[in-house]
């Protein structure tokens, strides 16, 4: 393994802060494809850097039992936005920025904004393809899912059904994904796959080591790693999914959502899903119901919903009819 | 008149209700209704003989200094929707939306914590969603079909900047009248793709003549710059027809525009506590000294800060310490002119 800094800066405290690249190579002259996992771009998405820890863990030990196995290259970036990670905070903590909003500028500013260039740069040197994995936010947990772009759906979308997710969802393009990591690493022809796992501020190992394996399978049909190379655990089929199959199910009234269901559930349609209750009157205000049958993906796991607050998306099995 | 304009309850079932301010020509007490950004442009030649300006502040909740300005405007319009504020008349419809993100508003921080949303980058919002989310939609959907629009926003967070104007194109119009408002400097946005978030990009969008203003201080109330602001908003509307007066003529200004794109970030190489020697709106020249980087541990200059280019300083780091690689100083080095877009 061999360690890089891509770039870091000194804090008025003396002390430095650095972005790390784990790399890689095989022992033949003539490599295979190259791979990048990146994760820790939202300092509270904690679910990739367990997953980071399995990849290294497994390239590591690859290296010294059987080196001849790695056919391509693998840089792991294991914490992208160290400040945010020593905050456990979404933002880069101080002016408050969002690391995964500030691509594709032309004249970044921030420091915030110079850190996630040089990190841009450094994967489209070094990837032939591309895995940036987050966790949801903080108040819904999601089933591992790959969330393809329609217009990259072609060079992505056979990646996708290799990582061991459980859906693949692909969805038109809208204005916010412009400046984020996956996109513009996409339209710098690096195909990248955007893994959503979990939850923020949480680790859910079952997840990660789901995603673990999937990587491992993503790296052996990629040519990366070879056939004779064990996949760690059971792989799963992907449901393929596009944007109308996607039922989002919300709250109609304010109060605390309690579920009655898990994620990951086939539900089916009038199924209760939660109801809201009013914490402060003791009554029920609301029963939420399944509006269709399917892969139940999000749950809301955070309490506090507002009227209009998304509680679960829910994948049917096939495209509802025009 | 004082109208609700969004209404929901706590997950505690407190209510919590979001208003606006209208004053109409005649007295009129009926505003511009909500509709989507599709509506604004179908129905644009249904529109009333009068014009409407949407001004809006209260993005984030820890800038007030808009928020001052907008209250003494509603102040302003009060006296002159009872025909007695020396001799001004309304000629068409305002609506001030003084307070957008109560929740942020209520913690004096920027965004609210719950979802850590950014909600000047977090339009057009969603009719259904999470309470920022609907907030900004609300707002769009307020002020889509109004004719003209203004923010005012803070500068970015941690810096102090000359109070300015920010546009994000170059049409005559707009840039005369938002050379009403009487600011000196005028910023001509750059294409970033964070821009798209913008409620001034959807007000671009259905037609609106609209630019946002910062107001500089990184304090949350700077009242010298909210009075200035009053009185060029106050100009602002004589220059639009919005308000007229029998003797008073909008005043000329110059506003000198600059393009963003062009503007000069002077970084610190150390690390340290940035003391500036120089103030936002003043001219340096070139290896004029802006400020330098002192160790906190024993107060050695490590870094004197001297500006590269000469210019006018737009901002500085108002927060003292800063990292190695950070922007201390923006130094505008180049006039806007049309000829710089093609040239590069």
């Amino acid at each position: 393994m061999n360690t890089h800094i891509i770039t870091g800066f000194d804090t008025p405290f003396r002390t430095r802060v650095e972005l790390v690249r784990q790399s890689f190579a095989p022992t033949e002259k003539k490599t295979g494809p190259r791979l990048a996992f990146i994760t820790g771009l939202h300092g509270d998405e904690l679910e990739g850097l367990y997953v980071a820890h399995r990849l290294l863990q497994f390239l590591k030990n690859l290296n010294e039992n059987d080196p001849g196995a790695l056919l391509g290259e693998v840089h792991v970036y294991p914490a992208v936005n160290p400040p945010a990670i020593n905050h456990a905070s979404r933002l880069w903590p101080g002016p408050g920025i969002d690391m995964n909003r500030t691509l594709g500028m032309k004249h970044p500013e921030s420091l915030t904004a110079l850190w996630a260039q040089s990190l841009f740069k450094d994967v489209v040197r070094h990837a032939d393809l591309a895995v940036d994995f987050h966790a949801s936010n903080l108040h819904l947990r999601e089933l591992p899912q790959v969330r393809v772009i329609n217009e990259f759906s072609k060079s992505v979308l056979p990646l996708a059904l290799h990582t061991n997710t459980d859906l693949v969802w692909v969805h038109p393009m809208a204005d916010l994904f412009a400046s984020t990591l996956g996109y513009n690493l996409n339209k710098s022809k690096v195909p990248a796959l955007v893994i959503e796992a979990g939850i923020c501020h949480r680790l859910t190992p079952e997840y990660g080591n789901q995603m673990f394996a999937g990587l491992v399978h993503l790296m052996k049909e990629n040519g990366i790693l070879a056939k004779n190379v064990t996949v760690p655990g059971r792989i799963k089929n992907p449901l393929e999914i596009r944007a109308n199959q996607v039922i989002s199910v919300s709250a109609r009234r304010a109060g605390f959502f309690i579920p009655e269901i898990h994620i990951g559930d086939v539900v089916g349609e009038d199924r209760v899903l939660g109801t809201i209750i009013d914490p402060v009157k003791g009554d029920v205000l609301e029963e939420i119901k399944s509006p269709g049958t399917g892969l139940l993906f999000t749950l809301r796991e955070h309490p506090m919903a507002g009227a209009g607050s998304l509680v679960a998306r829910i994948a049917l099995e096939k495209e509802p009819p025009p | 008149m004082i109208e609700p304009i969004f209404e929901t309850v706590s997950p505690l079932g407190e209510p919590l209700t979001l208003f606006k301010r209208v004053w109409q020509v005649g007295g009129a007490q009926a505003s511009p209704s909500a509709g989507t950004a599709a509506d604004a442009r179908s129905d644009a030649a249904a529109a009333t003989a009068t014009e409407t300006l949407s001004l809006v502040t209260g993005l984030h909740g820890d800038h007030l200094t808009g928020l001052y300005a907008a209250m003494r405007l509603a102040e302003f319009l009060d006296t002159v929707a009872k025909d007695n504020a020396e001799g001004y008349r309304l000629a068409g419809t305002v609506q001030v939306f003084p307070v957008v993100h109560l929740r942020a508003l209520e913690t004096g921080a920027p965004s609210w914590n719950f979802d850590s949303l950014n909600t000047d980058v977090a339009f057009p919002g969603t009719l259904e969603g999470e309470l920022t989310e609907k907030l900004c939609n609300t707002l769009l959907q307020h002020t889509v079909r109004s004719d003209y629009g203004i923010l005012l926003a803070g500068p970015r967070k941690w810096w102090r900047e000359s109070p300015h104007i920010r546009l994000t194109s170059t049409e005559n119009k707009k840039q005369k009248l938002s050379a009403s408002m009487g600011l000196p400097l005028a910023l001509l946005e750059n294409g970033d793709p964070i821009n798209a978030l913008r409620i001034t990009k959807h007000w671009d969008d259905c037609d609106l003549n609209n630019f946002a203003v910062s107001t500089g201080n990184t304090r949350p109330l700077d009242r010298a710059i909210g009075d200035l602001l009053f009185d060029g908003l106050v100009q602002y509307l004589l220059a639009a027809g919005l308000i007229t007066h029998a003797e008073k003529r909008p005043s000329k200004n110059g506003t000198t525009l600059y393009a963003a794109a062009g503007a000069l970030n002077i970084h610190c190489n150390e690390a340290g506590l940035f003391l500036p020697e120089t103030v936002p709106g003043k001219t340096v020249g070139i290896g004029e000294k802006l400020g330098e980087i002192r160790d906190v541990y024993d107060g050695k200059v490590k870094e004197e800060i001297r500006a590269t280019e000469s210019g006018l300083v737009l901002g500085l780091r108002d927060h003292p310490l800063v990292c190695s690689g950070e922007a201390v100083a923006g130094v505008l080095t180049k006039k806007y002119s049309r000829w710089s877009r093609l040239l590069g």
